[in-house]
C-alpha cells in the first residue's frame, strides 16, 4: 500500500521553554515531530485506537474519539441525499458536473482528512479542521508534543479558512457556503442551544403562499397539497454550540484573514474573505463585522490566498487561479503590485510541469498558498536586526516553491526558485525556527496532480528543509544593509539535514495509507488521492461551458410565466 | 420539447428585425420604431442566483463602461485603458428590474440622474434594453426632450447580472442613494432562504453602496417575506447590521413619489392589482456608520 503523504504542516513554539515541534497531519492522522532531533513525539489518535491521557478534558462532545466520524459520509451517502427532503440549505458551489464530483468525492474523502491546522501564539493550543465531518478540533498542547483533545465541533458546512482573532480568545471559521462565523476558542459549557420552535408561540403550519401569489395550475396544486398536509415539517436543530454569523458572502469562500493595524491611536481590526467570485472583502473586525469598509478587486479568476504580511499588516498578498499573485493597500484597495509569472518564473513552472497532464499549462495553475518568512537570517549573519521579509509561494501540484522580497513599498521581487524532489503540499515555519519543513507529495510524480510514480517513491522524502543563508556580515549600519540584502544575490535557501532525521522517523511510524487508486478517467483533473491533496482546480469556473445552460434556462418558458412558485 | 423550434425561429427573425432597428435607430425612422413585444422575450420565471451562468462583469467599478448604457451622458472620449469618463455616476438602482416598468415610470421624475435596472434573466434583460431603445428612439423629437437637455428615457438602462454576487464590481462606497427591490422571488423553502435577495449577509452589502440618506425600497405581495425583509433590515434577524438602517415612517412614504410608481407601475404590481392581492411596503433608510470601536 502507498503512504498517505503528510498533507498539512504546523510548527509549535511553546512558550514555556519545551522543545519546538511539527505537527504534520496524515490524512486524518496527526503526528509530532521533535524540530531539534526529528524525533516522533506522538500521535494522535494514538495508534491502535488507546485513549490518551485525556482526565476529562472532554467537553459536551464525549472527549477522544478517533477522527473516524465518518458516520456522517457512510450513513448519507451525497448521492442518496435527497434534495427534497432534506432542509439543508442548497448549495452553492459551481453547477453543472455538480453530481459527478459529489460522487468522486464521496469515493476519495472516506475519512476525515486534516484540512487545516492552527496554533496559537503561546503554542499552548491547536485548532484542525477536517474535511469530511467538517469538524474543528481544539487540542491543548502537553509536555513532549502530546495533544491532547478539548472539544470538537461540527460545522454546518465545510470550513475554507479558521483564523484566532487577535485576542487568541475566539476563532473565525469561513464556510463553502459564504458565511463567517465566530465561535469561542473553546465552547463555553453552560452554552445551551437556542430552540427555535419553543421560543415562539405555538403557530399553525401553514405555507406562505396564497392564491394570489401563485399563478400558474401546477403551483396552485402544489399550494393545495400543502395545505392538506397536517403535520409540521421538522425544523433543522441548531447547532449545539455557540456560533455568531458575523459575514457572508453569496458564493463560496476560499479564504479568510484578519489583521491589525495601528492608525494613530486607535488599533482597527480588519476581516478580509476572498471568494469564488474573484472578491475580498475588508469588513471591520469582529464587534462590526457588517460594516463594509472596502473591496479589493482585479482579480479575474478565484482567489485562493490570502496572506498579510506580519511585518506590515496594512499590506495584503493575494494568490489566485489566473494565476497570479497581487499585492494591495487592503484599506484603501490600492494595488501596488502584481506578479503574473511570466519571465524567468515561466520558465522554472514549465520546466517542472509534467508532460503526463496534457491540460496543465501556467494559466490552468493557482497559487495554492503563501507563506510569509521574517525569521532572522542563519549563516554568516545569524543575528541580523533587519530581518529579510520574504514570501514563499507555491503553486498547486508543482514541486517548487517561489521565494519573493516583499519591499517596504509593497513591491514583489523574485529571488529564488526552490526545486524539491515532489509536489509541494505544505510548509511548516516556527516563530522562531530557523529551518523551514517542506511536506512533499510522495505519491504523484512531480509537477502532476493525475499521475502516480510508476514505483513508491521511499518515504524518506516525505520531508525537505531548508535554512536561509546570506553572506552579509552582521548588521551594524541599520537600513543600507537591508538594501543590499534586497538587492544582492546573497540571500539563498539551502537544504539542511533535519530533513532525514524526520524523514526517518517519518518512516517508522504509523499513517494511514493513501486511497486505492482507479485507473482515472481522462477528463477528471485529479487522481482519486490527488481530490484530497489538491482540488483547487474543482472551484475554477467552467467558462464559455455555460452557453448550453443558459440556452436551456431561457427556452423553459414553456409555460405561462409565474411569478413565484409554492414547490 | 415539442413546438421549441417553431418558437426559437419566431423569436429569432422578431429579434433580429428589432436589432436591425436598434442599429438604424439613428435614421429617421424615430417615432415609427415600436415598442417590443413581451411575447417574444418570456422566460421562466426564476433564475438561480447561486449558479456561474455565463455573465459579463466588471472587475471593479472603475472598469466598468457606462457609455454604451449612457450616451447621451458621456464626458470624454476613452483613454488607453480606461472606459469613457461619464458626466454623471449611476445613483438609483433597480434590483430584479423585470420588464423594466418602474425604470421607465422614473425616469422622467429623476431626469438628471442615472437609473440602472439590473436582472439576472437573459431574455428579459434583452426586452428592457431592446424597450429602452425603442423609447428613445420614439421620443427623439418629443418637444420635452429638447427643452430638458438629454432627453426622454436616456437616463435609464439595463444590464444583465447577478447582483448577489456582482454589486459591489458596479458600485463604488456609497455610489447609491436609492436602491428598489420590487417583488422579489419569494424562495418560500427554507432551504433556499440565503437565494432571498434580502438577507443579514447582504444587507452589509447594500449597506455598502448606499450613501446614509440614501434609501432601500421593498415591495412584495407575500406577507411571509415582507415580514422577512423588514426583520432583516430593521430586527432581531438584521443581528448587529441593524445599527445602519432605520425603516422610513409611514409619514414621509405617503409624500414619496417613488412609493406610489414602486406600488402602481411595476408589471407585477399591476398584476397583483389585477389578481386582487395584497401589497406590502417597507423602506429602510441607510444610517452613518458607527465610530470604529476603541
Amino acid at each position: 500500500m502507498v503512504r498517505h503523504p503528510f498533507q498539512k504542516l504546523c510548527c509549535i513554539q511553546p512558550v514555556d521553554g519545551e522543545q519546538p515541534f511539527l505537527i504534520a497531519a496524515s490524512g486524518p492522522v496527526l503526528s509530532t515531530f521533535d524540530l531539534r532531533d526529528g524525533r516522533l513525539l506522538s500521535q494522535w489518535p494514538q495508534p491502535g485506537g488507546k485513549v490518551t491521557g485525556g482526565n476529562g478534558a472532554a467537553t459536551a462532545n464525549d472527549g477522544e474519539d478517533p477522527p473516524a466520524k465518518r458516520r456522517k459520509v457512510e450513513v448519507q451517502p451525497p448521492a442518496v441525499l435527497s434534495k427534497q427532503t432534506t432542509d439543508e440549505p442548497v448549495d452553492i458551489t459551481s453547477d453543472g458536473q455538480k453530481t459527478e464530483r459529489k460522487n468522486a468525492q464521496s469515493e476519495a474523502s472516506q475519512s476525515a482528512n486534516v484540512s487545516h491546522i492552527v496554533a496559537t501564539s503561546d503554542g499552548a493550543t491547536v485548532i484542525t479542521a477536517t474535511t469530511a465531518d467538517k469538524t474543528i478540533r481544539v487540542f491543548d498542547v502537553r509536555p513532549g508534543g502530546v495533544l491532547g483533545l478539548q472539544s470538537q465541533r461540527s460545522m454546518p458546512k465545510k470550513v475554507c479558512g479558521i483564523v484566532l482573532t487577535p485576542d487568541e480568545k475566539d476563532i473565525l471559521v469561513g464556510d463553502k457556503f459564504g458565511d463567517i462565523y465566530l465561535l469561542p476558542l473553546h465552547p463555553r459549557e453552560d452554552f445551551v442551544p437556542k430552540k427555535v420552535e419553543q421560543d415562539q408561540p405555538e403557530r399553525a403550519y401553514g405555507p406562505a403562499a396564497s392564491e394570489l401569489t401563485v399563478h400558474t395550475q401546477g403551483n396552485l396544486k402544489a399550494l393545495q397539497q400543502q395545505r392538506r398536509q397536517k403535520t409540521v415539517p421538522p425544523r433543522k436543530e441548531g447547532p449545539n454550540f455557540q456560533l455568531k454569523l458575523l459575514l457572508g458572502h453569496v458564493s463560496s469562500l476560499t479564504d479568510v484573514a484578519i489583521a491589525e493595524v495601528q492608525d494613530g491611536l486607535k488599533r482597527k481590526q480588519y476581516i478580509l474573505s476572498a471568494d469564488r467570485d474573484e472578491h475580498i472583502r475588508v469588513s471591520r473586525g469582529v464587534s462590526q463585522a457588517h460594516i463594509i469598509e472596502n473591496y479589493c478587486l482585479g482579480h479575474r479568476e478565484f482567489v485562493s490566498k490570502l496572506c498579510i504580511a506580519p511585518w506590515n499588516p496594512e499590506y495584503l498578498v493575494t494568490g489566485s487561479a489566473e494565476p497570479s499573485l497581487k499585492v494591495y493597500h487592503f484599506s484603501t484597495g490600492r494595488l501596488l503590485d502584481e506578479e503574473l509569472f511570466d519571465a524567468a518564473v515561466r520558465q522554472d513552472i514549465n520546466s517542472v510541469l509534467s508532460a503526463d497532464d496534457g491540460e496543465r499549462s501556467v494559466g490552468r495553475l493557482a497559487v495554492s498558498s503563501i507563506w510569509p518568512i521574517h525569521f532572522t537570517v542563519a549563516g554568516n549573519a545569524p543575528h541580523s536586526r533587519h530581518p529579510p521579509h520574504l514570501l514563499l509561494v507555491a503553486l498547486e501540484g508543482l514541486p517548487i516553491l517561489l521565494s519573493y522580497v516583499l519591499s517596504e513599498q509593497g513591491q514583489l521581487r523574485h529571488h529564488h526558485t526552490l526545486t524539491l524532489a515532489g509536489n509541494v503540499l505544505d510548509v511548516g515555519i516556527g516563530p522562531a525556527l530557523w529551518d523551514i519543513v517542506v511536506s512533499i507529495d510522495t505519491v504523484h510524480k512531480p509537477g502532476s496532480v493525475r499521475v502516480i510514480r510508476p514505483e513508491e517513491t521511499p518515504a524518506t522524502e516525505a520531508f525537505e528543509t531548508f535554512e536561509l543563508f546570506s553572506n552579509i556580515s552582521n548588521d551594524q549600519n541599520g537600513s543600507s544593509e537591508i538594501e543590499n540584502l534586497v538587492d544582492g544575490p546573497e540571500l539563498r535557501w539551502e537544504k539542511t539535514s533535519l530533513a532525514m532525521l524526520l524523514n526517518d522517523s517519518a518512516l517508522h511510524c504509523e499513517i494511514p495509507d493513501a486511497p486505492v487508486e482507479q485507473p482515472s478517467k481522462a477528463e477528471n483533473t485529479y487522481s482519486v488521492l490527488g481530490e484530497t491533496l489538491y482540488g483547487l482546480e474543482n472551484v475554477r469556473k467552467k467558462r464559455g461551458l455555460h452557453v448550453q445552460e443558459d440556452d436551456a434556462e431561457d427556452l423553459g418558458d414553456d409555460i405561462s410565466v409565474a411569478p413565484h412558485s409554492t414547490t | 420539447m415539442a413546438g421549441a423550434p417553431n418558437k426559437r425561429q419566431k423569436r429569432e427573425e422578431y429579434r433580429k428585425i428589432h436589432e436591425s432597428l436598434k442599429a438604424g435607430g439613428d435614421a429617421s425612422a424615430g417615432s415609427r420604431i415600436a415598442l417590443p413585444k413581451k411575447k417574444f422575450y418570456r422566460q421562466r420565471a426564476h433564475a438561480n442566483p447561486f449558479s456561474d451562468h455565463a455573465l459579463e462583469y466588471p472587475a471593479s467599478p472603475a472598469d466598468m463602461d457606462w457609455s454604451t448604457h449612457y450616451p447621451a451622458f458621456v464626458e470624454s472620449k476613452p483613454e488607453a485603458g480606461a472606459p469613457c469618463k461619464m458626466s454623471k455616476d449611476v445613483e438609483i438602482a433597480d434590483i430584479g428590474c423585470g420588464f423594466g416598468g418602474l425604470l421607465i415610470a422614473l425616469s422622467p421624475i429623476f431626469s438628471n440622474k442615472l437609473i440602472i435596472g439590473m436582472e439576472l434573466r437573459f431574455q428579459v434583460t434583452d426586452y428592457v434594453v431592446t424597450r429602452i431603445a425603442a423609447l428613445r428612439a420614439q421620443n427623439r423629437d418629443n418637444p420635452q426632450s429638447i427643452n430638458d437637455g438629454p432627453g426622454l428615457y436616456q437616463n435609464i438602462s439595463a444590464l444583465r447580472t447577478n447582483t448577489m454576487k456582482f454589486l459591489p464590481n458596479y458600485f463604488r462606497h456609497g455610489q447609491l442613494s436609492k436602491v428598489f427591490l420590487c417583488f422579489p422571488d419569494p424562495h418560500f423553502k427554507q432551504r433556499k432562504h440565503k437565494a432571498r435577495i434580502v438577507s443579514a449577509q447582504l444587507n452589509a452589502e447594500y449597506a455598502y453602496v448606499i450613501r446614509p440618506g440614501g434609501l432601500v425600497y421593498t415591495i412584495t405581495d407575500v406577507e411571509e417575506l415582507h415580514q422577512w425583509m423588514v426583520k432583516h433590515f430593521d430586527g432581531e434577524e438584521a443581528g448587529d447590521a441593524r445599527e445602519l438602517w432605520e425603516r422610513v415612517t409611514q409619514e414621509e412614504l405617503d409624500e414619496d413619489p417613488c412609493v406610489k410608481i414602486m406600488s402602481e407601475e411595476t408589471e407585477e404590481s399591476k398584476k397583483v392589482t389585477r389578481n386582487g392581492g395584497q401589497k406590502f411596503i417597507a423602506v429602510f433608510r441607510r444610517k452613518e456608520n458607527p465610530e470604529w470601536p476603541h
